[in-house]
């Protein structure tokens, strides 16, 4: 028992803990530059996915959207809540279980053959409700509750995921099949880059106007992104409830909404700096994708997938990506990484959104481009892993302790 | 200049992508209506859409389109240029907008309805009953925005112009046009919407063509789907003038106040 206390008490000590977004910006890439050469190695007959409700499509739904996405989402939250709030940031001991729990779920995913569903279900519910009620205390410590939408959006995204993860145990009698659970988290997790999008953008597109010498006055206006988030979540509704025709409008018109949110944008020089430049991708990727989606739920001739995936692989992929390199740079007391690898990993993430959404589009053959978008996808985030995600589990270089940013030289 | 303006009017076109969802949120609150009352009640939006097309392709849309464009164009015309002429003359001096108060108030409340069995037994069922009947509708709101936009002039920014040597010219083009303007054009938009309308109302209970008549034809065949695609139509191209064209202008006419902020 003392052995097991010191191995925690040693284990607690790693860097790895001092600040939330570290374990689950590691193990999101780690995911992402697995798993997706995992199910194209099934899609070819060389691997057998486990044997998962609702099929291997479910399976690898689901370990993307709760094992990348998921873990992004928890890393994301854990850093910005607090810098958001003002509020002291959480603690080593909160990282630490979160990301067992995490961890747990997804060797439970990989057991499923042997353990049964229960045990995932109970991971990934202690999961989303622990962090929940984190986060909940969190932002309702601030007074002036500035970060209500945020939470409203944190909050679905984890109690869809519970339910998702209930309803998998129980056998689907919450939603018609596991993947209609996972398509309402995605685009939860999308609404939840809508409005993030606006509070990054315009610390960083202000940041580098102010570089160049420019005024910095761009601003994100609330109705632009309120119409976008509504939009998106009626989508996510429709397509919930099963409404075709109407989730095929609500999608055209959550796409025309992503795309209205360019028009805040400094359309100047300012665009060809890197890190604006990753951002402003975000909203193409939301309008292509709601666009594709919704047309092809109205009867065009696009595959039902091509949209899903710019959303998925695009819009998800290059989010959590952005902010892999803008918050895990800076809140491990870095500056931001000038290297030529990364618009490189950024163009990979991008081809591989676009090469996914052209197979099956205009009769091009769809295995070929699948293997592409997999490996450009894949090899955007081992980069990301092999020249940024190292940092991460080492001692902060400045002698500052947690998610600080970087600490000025004296 | 050209170019910016090209500039400003793409950036203009950019910003409708929100007025777009806007559009797309209520074409699917039409679809999810259709799935509840049925094809019988309400067609889907694509239906009406593709009959919408059917009548492009067959070269029926075109004729129509343009028959009741000119009547409400001309109709629209004719109120602005005596809207706008009364309005200037009745805002010149204080006694001509006491007079002229009671006619506007008259004006707008006349049913358009009234005015078209008028106009019918004046002028018959050609061109100049929906033309005068638009003319009739459109022309107090363009009057009374005019009389308002003559009354509220800065006449201390006048007597400023004047003070400084400016010509009449300029002071009419640079003093008292831009704030007309402002008053003017929302009245305009307000005014080609209603022109567009009271067109199809004359057509549909007068004329034997343009696309109010056609949609009495598919009344009559209890056609709704060829009833939507002509509502359609009509609201297409009231879309497309005001915000492919007088929205812009107007934005264009208005700079003034940016830059004055």
């Amino acid at each position: 028992m003392l052995t097991l206390r010191t191995a925690y008490l040693q284990l607690l000590r790693w860097p790895l803990w001092q600040c939330g977004l570290r374990p689950f910006f590691l193990a999101g890439a780690a995911v992402a530059a697995l798993y997706v050469p995992a199910w194209l190695a099934v899609l070819g007959g060389r691997l057998r996915a486990p044997a998962f409700p609702g099929g291997a499509t479910a399976w690898h739904a689901h370990e993307l959207i709760l094992g990348f996405g998921l873990a992004s989402v928890i890393g994301f939250s854990l850093t910005a809540v607090p810098e958001f709030t003002s509020a002291r940031g959480f603690g080593r001991r909160i990282s630490l279980g979160l990301f067992a729990l995490w961890l747990g779920a997804r060797a439970a995913a990989a057991a499923i053959v042997l353990i049964g569903v229960w045990p995932l279900a109970l991971l990934q519910t202690a999961l989303c409700l622990w962090l929940l009620l984190v986060l909940t205390r969190a932002i309702w410590q601030d007074p002036a509750r500035r970060q209500l939408d945020l939470w409203a959006a944190l909050a679905a995204v984890l109690l869809a995921a519970t339910l998702c993860s209930l309803d998998l145990a129980i056998g689907s009698v919450l939603f018609a099949d596991p993947l209609a659970g996972l398509r309402l988290i995605l685009h939860l997790m999308l609404l939840l880059i809508v409005l993030t999008l606006a509070r990054i953008s315009m610390r960083v597109v202000n940041r580098c106007l102010e570089e160049a010498g420019a005024e910095p006055d761009y601003l994100a206006r609330p109705p632009r992104r309120h119409i976008a988030a509504l939009l998106i979540v009626l989508h996510a509704l429709a397509v919930l409830a099963g409404a075709q025709g109407v989730a095929g409008w609500l999608g055209l018109g959550a796409g025309a909404a992503s795309l209205g949110l360019l028009g805040d944008w400094p359309h100047t020089r300012v665009l060809a700096r890197r890190w604006v430049a990753l951002l402003y991708t975000l909203p193409w990727l939301l309008g292509l994708g709601y666009l594709l989606d919704g047309a092809a739920r109205l009867g065009a001739s696009i595959p039902p997938s091509a949209g899903l995936h710019v959303l998925a692989v695009g819009a998800l992929g290059q989010g959590a990506f952005v902010v892999f390199c803008i918050a895990g740079r800076m809140h491990i007391g870095l500056s931001p990484d000038e290297g030529r690898w990364l618009p490189l990993a950024a163009l990979m993430l991008l081809g591989a959104a676009l090469v996914r959404a052209l197979a099956g589009i205009a009769g091009l053959h769809a295995l070929p481009l699948w293997w592409c978008a997999g490996f450009l996808w894949s090899s955007g985030f081992a980069l990301w892993l092999w020249r940024g995600g190292v940092d991460l589990a080492r001692r902060r270089g400045d002698g500052a302790w947690g998610c600080v940013g970087p600490r000025a030289p004296e | 200049m050209t170019l910016r303006l090209l500039r400003a009017w793409i950036a203009w076109l950019w910003s409708g992508w929100s007025a777009a969802a806007g559009l797309a949120l209520l074409v699917a609150g039409w679809q999810l209506a259709a799935e509840r009352l049925g094809p019988l009640l309400l067609p889907a939006p694509l239906d009406a859409f593709a009959r919408l097309y059917s009548l492009l392709e067959a070269g029926v849309l075109w004729p129509e389109f343009l028959v009741t464009a000119r009547r409400a164009l001309a109709g629209f015309a004719l109120a602005l240029g005596i809207g706008c002429a009364a309005g200037v003359l009745a805002g010149i001096s204080r006694a001509g907008a006491l007079l002229a108060r009671p006619l506007v108030t008259v004006l707008l409340g006349m049913p358009p309805i009234a005015w078209l069995v008028l106009a019918l037994l004046w002028l018959g069922s050609g061109d100049g009953t929906p033309v005068f009947t638009v003319c009739a509708a459109a022309l107090p709101v363009v009057f009374g925005a005019t009389l308002q936009g003559m009354l509220t002039r800065d006449t201390a920014l006048s007597a400023m112009a004047r003070a400084f040597g400016l010509s009449w010219r300029l002071r009419v083009i640079e003093v008292e046009l831009p704030h007309l303007l402002a008053w003017l054009f929302p009245a305009a938009t307000t005014a080609l919407g209603t022109s567009w309308k009271v067109a199809v109302m004359a057509e549909l209970l007068t004329s034997s063509d343009g696309i109010g008549a056609a949609l009495a034809d598919a009344r009559t065949q209890l056609d709704m789907t060829t009833a939507l695609a002509w509502v359609l139509c009509v609201l297409l191209a009231l879309l497309l003038v005001e915000y492919g064209l007088l929205e812009p202008v107007k934005r264009e006419l208005e700079r003034w106040r940016e830059v004055a902020r």
